[in-house]
């Protein structure tokens, strides 16, 4: 199964292998390919998109949101 | 000196005849002619008395009818002045109705104004403390924005 792992600066070896082990032991499929992208946009934080599922924890991610509440009060 | 009787008689009869011509044609028209003219200046001085009293009337007729003129000459001007009057206070209401109606407008504009300009100043705001916030997180030291990715792992996770 392919899954992409995006952040804001690479990450070091062993931190990325950390990653890696967690998501083989939350997803139980056989073999994992894993990939890195650094994408400066997202500021900070995380995205890991799992097939064609993306999940976002990213600093932009919630900076949008954060922005969208806001005009939505205003 | 002798009477002479037919000379006498002849005389009386001569007289009688010369007076009853002279009656008969001179007397009685000349009498006839003199009751005509004085018919005529009866009647003139009849005709001067009525033209005399048509003109007094006429005067007086003419002196009412000028008071009457006057008199309603007066109740025109009143009458326009009355209703210059109540013109006068129909424009001022309805020019008071108008410049109210303009306040009413210019304080509804001045309102939507100021809560557009109140809504973009809000944006804006915001817009610079996303900013200010990103830049603040941009220059996060390292062991922090691990913290972060961590913590967004943790939530990614759970809701694989």
């Amino acid at each position: 199964m392919k899954i992409v792992v995006i952040t804001a600066e690479k990450l070091e070896a062993n931190r990325l292998e950390d990653i890696k082990s967690i998501l083989a032991k939350k997803i139980t499929k056989t073999k994992l390919d894993v990939q890195t992208v650094i994408d400066e946009s997202l500021i900070g934080g995380i995205q890991i998109m799992i097939g064609s599922q993306l999940y976002d924890g990213s600093v932009r991610a919630k900076l949008s949101q954060i922005k969208a509440k806001t005009y939505k009060l205003i | 000196m002798d009477i002479q009787i037919p000379q006498i008689l002849f005389q009386i009869i001569n007289f009688s005849v010369v007076t009853g011509a002279l009656i008969y044609f001179l007397y009685k028209p000349l009498g006839k002619m003199l009751d005509e003219r004085s018919k005529k200046i009866d009647k003139a001085a009849k005709a001067a008395d009525e033209s005399i009293q048509e003109r007094e009337k006429t005067e007086i007729d003419k002196k009412h009818i000028l008071q009457k003129a006057e008199k309603q000459a007066l109740d025109i001007i009143e009458e326009a002045k009355n209703s210059a009057k109540k013109q006068r206070l129909i424009i001022l209401e309805e020019a008071k109705k108008e410049a109210q109606e303009e306040i009413k407008k210019m304080s509804k504009n001045w309102e939507s104004q100021r809560k557009s300009q109140e809504s973009q100043m809000r944006v804006e705001f915001t817009n610079t403390v996303l900013l200010v916030t990103e830049k603040i997180i941009g220059k996060l030291d390292k062991k922090t924005k691990d913290k972060l990715i961590d913590s967004e792992l943790k939530a990614i996770l759970g809701k694989i």
